[in-house]
């Protein structure tokens, strides 16, 4: 169907035109052959007038000549003059002396004569007959014979005059002049004279006769053969009408007002009965139509029941939203109430009418009250999230004022271009009740449970410790066990208390850097003990001198004493347990091995639960509560670290700890080169290279100069250093580039990099600089993998487990993207202008600056005083431009030097960064 | 190290707890150990001890030990003695409470009384290091 459809115009659109237009062509053409038709008939009318014009005019001549004839009979027979003088107004109207009378054709003379018309009058004007004739266009031989008609008429006339002149010539005997003058008029010679004219006249009768009959026939012969042919086109141009006129109604599929009516009704809008199609207009526009109105009923069928489906569905999820148990709260992005179901109304006893249209902030006490406006337009226009997408505890406020504890998750959503948010909510006002009853519960519970506790252990340890004196053989192993299970009791209860500590989120972390090896050690040492129960040892294969992590010590020891334990509980007796440990980039892992029975694949996914254990059945031979795991595995999460297994039971399980190594790039170079810490001094000013050069050597350091960019690459390649001072502007490369290049190199991505501006002072020998150290330098668009990586390297050095980044960025898209990578490992605070940068520096100490360049109010740059104030300086990640002009750069290098700092700054950065006291 | 650690003083409401103090302390220990079951009974009998430590239970009926510590620190002759308390309420946000009233230390309960005087000996040497 739709290919037809598809076809159908052009098809369509081809035959009309080729069958229009040759109809068209036959109709200009019978035009054109009736107008020719039209002009024969004429011509032939014409032929006829001429043919009776030419009689008209031979007529008159005859006439004239019998007119004269009688006019000078009568004269001569009665004398009277006015024959004479009509006689002579004939000749002179045929010669064209007088003009011609009108009616002068119609028997004229007769009715002068009989004095019923008026003689002819002088004057001018008149036209010779002759001139007449020849103006009748007759042919020369025709000409030729009215002429001589007329010479033989005016020799007659010759012979009426002679015989006029003879009456009037005073003869005696007037009767017989008379009488002689009339014989002379009727004698032979004037018969002969009379018939030449009429031989002539005949003659050019016959001949006019001829030629006007032949032309007459001719122009009728001519008119007949149009007539056919404006008949037969006219026959043809019908044929091609009737053919247009049936393929049109082929293509229509009907007549124009069946087109006419069924458009209209689709105009209407009426498109519910459908229009019958006559068979075989298949395919025509009418069909086309009549389909185009059966799409259109099954397209609004389709929206009406859409418009149903929706009226369900929006039913249904009314019914849904008024049915659960949790409040729902859609808000607008200013905070005004959009929706509000029943549990809501249940909760907050508002009615639905009462809080549409209102700020949400109605449902909140102080100070959340005052402030959600603040927090709404924060997150809208930096990204900064309080609640979105995370969820927590929060106070809501009732109609009637009273407060209570509810559970509040806030997501984003997006209606077209429109930002919405709905709050889901919880009255958990019991729960937090019931929650703080457990806790209490188990605080008291585990209070009461130590105190006898104490008094028990104490007095079993103190007998066991021979303090009271030997026992009796058979008492001591009793006494023994009632030890050994009074330990197990006081282990239970402190498990029991962790866990309800990490389910709090209570439990506390004091993490400082702290050397691996000999908290390893210890581990081992103070595990010893437990092990021999099992008859199990414990061996530590390797050692890591120098590792540092950044840790609570006793949970820590809390951890290895848990993963020792279970390994030796699981060994067979006589067993080994062994701990190594190894760098995994970045960060350092710790392996405990036995080769126990190991961990059951069903087991696998539950091992970490809480009081999980493999096999119930063991739990009497193995004893423990089931936390331990549980609980390691939520100590080494909370510590940055992570905790993993593998197992092959009866041959090797292995439980590991990862930790981020502390300032792992100074530890790492102390360990390999620790008696050269060699820093590398790029800067193409060769008197404020040997300053810098004075000031390391001064402070114990030992440097090397590089004067331009191709040689400080080729130093990076020799040697090892420690770290690197550089001069944003160099002569043959520009320093961001540079910095760009040694991060994607492996060997140099960690190398700590103090940016300085320096200009030499004075006098010599006070440096005038600036010196910031460099993370990274990143381009936009933001790169994750560099930005994780650039992160990573500031995390190291960080004393906190969740570094704090402050963010100077004001493009909020950037911001959120920044958020949203390094959000769930860093704590992140965005400031979008100097001034709000400026105040959260002085409110906190960051472990990283993330700076953008270009501010509403400056450049990040402007920054690198407070930051390198702060103690430590604090390490910065400079955002910009993905290339960077060499008026930016010296842009940012003439900023360094006004943020002038001193020499105890610079050598403090660089310091901190190749992690010594040197 | 400035003086030789004798005369200590136990404040202790459980009489079970006195019986395994008292022998972790004197006969293992060889301290002399003075013991009272409440904070005021302490005050009473301090200045005729005159304990050069102090070990003080945190929950007592009548007195508590933080109350107790107070009380003691107003007598000028004890008003520098190390106080350690021993205690099983041992949150880290407690153990911050005990410190920052002035104890030099706390000794979770349950304790070891095997290792009992080496922990009393170990604090006392570092407050007179």
């Amino acid at each position: 169907m739709p290919s037809t459809a598809k076809m159908r115009p052009t098809h369509h659109n081809s035959v009309a035109s080729l069958s229009i237009w040759p109809t068209v062509a036959m109709f200009f053409a019978f035009f054109l052959a009736f107008a020719a038709y039209v002009h024969s008939e004429k011509q032939i009318d014409h032929a006829h007038e001429r043919r009776l014009l030419s009689f008209q005019l031979a007529g008159e001549l005859r006439q004239s000549s019998d007119d004269l004839t009688r006019m000078a009979r009568s004269y001569v027979v009665t004398g009277e003059p006015r024959y004479k003088r009509y006689f002579q107004d004939i000749l002179d109207i045929r010669n064209g002396v007088k003009p011609r009378p009108e009616n002068y054709a119609d028997a004229y003379w007769d009715m002068v004569l009989a004095d019923r018309q008026p003689p002819p009058e002088n004057g001018s004007g008149g036209v010779a007959l002759l001139d007449r004739m020849r103006r009748a266009g007759f042919s020369e031989a025709e000409l030729g014979m009215l002429m001589q008609a007329k010479a033989s008429s005016d020799e007659l006339t010759h012979l009426e005059f002679e015989a006029m002149k003879l009456v009037e010539s005073n003869s005696a005997n007037i009767a017989a002049t008379r009488l002689k003058a009339s014989l002379m008029l009727r004698d032979g010679r004037y018969n002969r004279a009379k018939a030449e004219i009429m031989a002539g006249i005949n003659a050019f009768f016959k001949h006019v006769n001829e030629r006007t009959l032949a032309a007459v026939h001719e122009m009728e012969g001519r008119a007949s053969l149009f007539r056919i042919i404006a008949i037969l086109i006219g026959c043809g141009a019908i044929f091609l009408l009737l053919r247009n006129y049936r393929y049109l109604r082929t293509v229509l599929g009907g007549d124009a007002d069946e087109i006419h009516g069924l458009l209209s009704r689709i105009g209407r809008g009426d498109i519910v009965d459908a229009a019958a199609i006559s068979p075989g207009a298949e395919g025509s526009i009418l069909a086309g139509l009549v389909e185009m109105q059966g799409r259109l009923r099954a397209l609004e069928q389709g929206r009406q029941s859409a418009a149903q489906q929706q009226r369900d569905d929006a039913a249904r999820m009314s019914a849904i939203l008024d049915n659960v148990l949790d409040g729902i709260i859609t808000i607008g992005e200013r905070g005004i109430i959009e929706s509000f179901n029943q549990a809501a109304t249940n909760i907050f006893g508002y009615g639905e009418a009462e809080v549409i249209g209102r700020n949400v902030k109605m449902l909140m006490p102080e100070p959340y009250h005052g402030e959600h406006d603040t927090y709404l337009s924060n997150y809208t226009t930096t990204g900064n999230k309080k609640i979105i997408g995370i969820g927590r505890q929060v106070v809501g406020r009732r109609k009637d004022g009273t407060t209570f504890p509810m559970d509040l998750a806030v997501s984003e959503m997006r209606l077209g271009d429109r930002r919405m948010f709905t709050g889901i909510v919880r009255d958990i006002t019991e729960r937090v009740k019931v929650e703080r009853m457990k806790s209490e519960f188990i605080s008291t519970v585990s209070h009461e449970l130590r105190t006898p506790l104490t008094s028990i252990r104490g007095s079993l340890a103190l007998i066991v410790g021979g303090v009271v004196g030997e026992l009796p053989a058979a008492a001591k192993p009793m006494i023994e066990i009632a030890h050994k299970n009074s330990e197990r009791l006081i282990l239970l209860v402190n498990d029991i208390l962790d866990m309800e500590k990490i389910e709090e989120g209570k439990m506390e972390f004091d993490m400082q850097p702290c050397e691996l090896m000999p908290l390893l050690v210890h581990a081992l040492e103070g595990n010893r003990a437990y092990g021999e129960q099992f008859k199990v040892s414990y061996e530590l294969e390797n050692s890591l001198p120098g590792t540092t992590v950044k840790v609570d010590a006793n949970r820590l020891m809390q951890v290895l004493a848990n993963l020792l334990s279970n390994a030796a509980k699981f060994s067979p007796p006589g067993g080994k347990v062994t701990v190594a440990v190894m760098r995994l980039g970045s960060r350092v892992r710790v392996e405990i091995k036995d080769h126990g029975s190991g961990i059951p694949d069903e087991f696998k996914g539950r091992i970490f639960q809480k009081f999980a254990q493999a096999d119930a059945s063991d739990t009497k031979k193995k004893g423990g509560t089931g936390l331990g795991l549980s609980i390691t595995k939520a100590m080494v999460e909370q510590m940055g670290g992570a905790i993993g297994f593998e197992s092959q039971p009866n041959v090797l399980t292995t439980f590991f700890v990862e930790f981020p190594m502390f300032d792992a790039v100074s530890r790492q170079a102390v360990a390999e080169r620790v008696e050269a810490k060699r820093v590398l001094i790029c800067e193409d000013d060769r008197d404020v290279a040997a300053l810098l050069r004075l000031v390391l050597e001064q402070a114990g350091l030992a440097s090397d100069v590089a004067y331009d960019a191709a040689q400080a690459k080729q130093l990076l390649a020799q040697h090892r250093y420690a770290a690197m001072t550089l001069d944003l502007a160099m002569p043959d490369q520009d320093g961001v580039s540079l910095i760009r290049e040694l991060r994607a190199a492996e060997a140099t991505a960690n190398l700590p990099i103090v940016v300085v501006s320096v200009s030499a002072g004075e006098t010599h020998d006070e440096l005038s600089c600036d010196a910031f150290s460099v993370v990274d330098w990143i381009g936009k668009p933001i790169d994750q993998v560099q930005l994780v990586a650039a992160l990573n390297r500031a995390v190291n050095a960080t004393p906190h487990a969740r570094p704090r980044v402050l963010h100077v960025e004001d493009d909020k898209d950037i911001a959120v993207v920044v958020y949203s990578i390094v959000g769930d490992v860093a704590e992140v605070d965005n400031a979008v202008t100097l001034a709000d940068a400026r105040r959260l520096l002085a409110e906190k100490h960051y472990d990283l600056a993330i700076l953008d360049v270009s501010l509403p109010d400056g450049s990040g740059m402007e920054l690198l005083p407070q930051l390198n104030a702060a103690t430590p300086p604090v390490p910065v990640l400079v955002f910009s431009a993905r290339e960077i002009t060499r008026e930016e750069i010296l842009g940012v290098k003439a900023a360094l030097v006004k943020s002038r700092t001193d020499n105890e700054q610079l050598l403090a950065t660089i310091k901190r960064l190749i992690g010594g006291t040197s | 190290m400035a003086e030789k650690l004798t005369r200590i003083l136990y404040v202790e409401d459980e009489p079970d707890i006195q019986m395994v103090a008292r022998l972790a302390l004197e006969t293992l220990g060889g301290f002399t150990l003075e013991i009272c079951s409440s904070g005021s009974e302490a005050l009473d009998k301090i200045a005729a001890f005159r304990p050069q430590f102090i070990l003080l239970d945190v929950m007592m009926p009548g007195m508590d030990g933080p109350t107790t510590l107070g009380k003691l620190r107003e007598l000028p002759a004890f008003a520098d003695t190390p106080v350690v308390f021993m205690t099983a309420k041992v949150q880290p946000s407690e153990v911050a409470g005990y410190k920052a009233i002035g104890a030099v230390d706390v000794i979770p309960k349950p304790f070891d009384p095997m290792a009992l005087p080496g922990q009393v000996q170990a604090i006392w040497e570092r407050c007179h290091g």
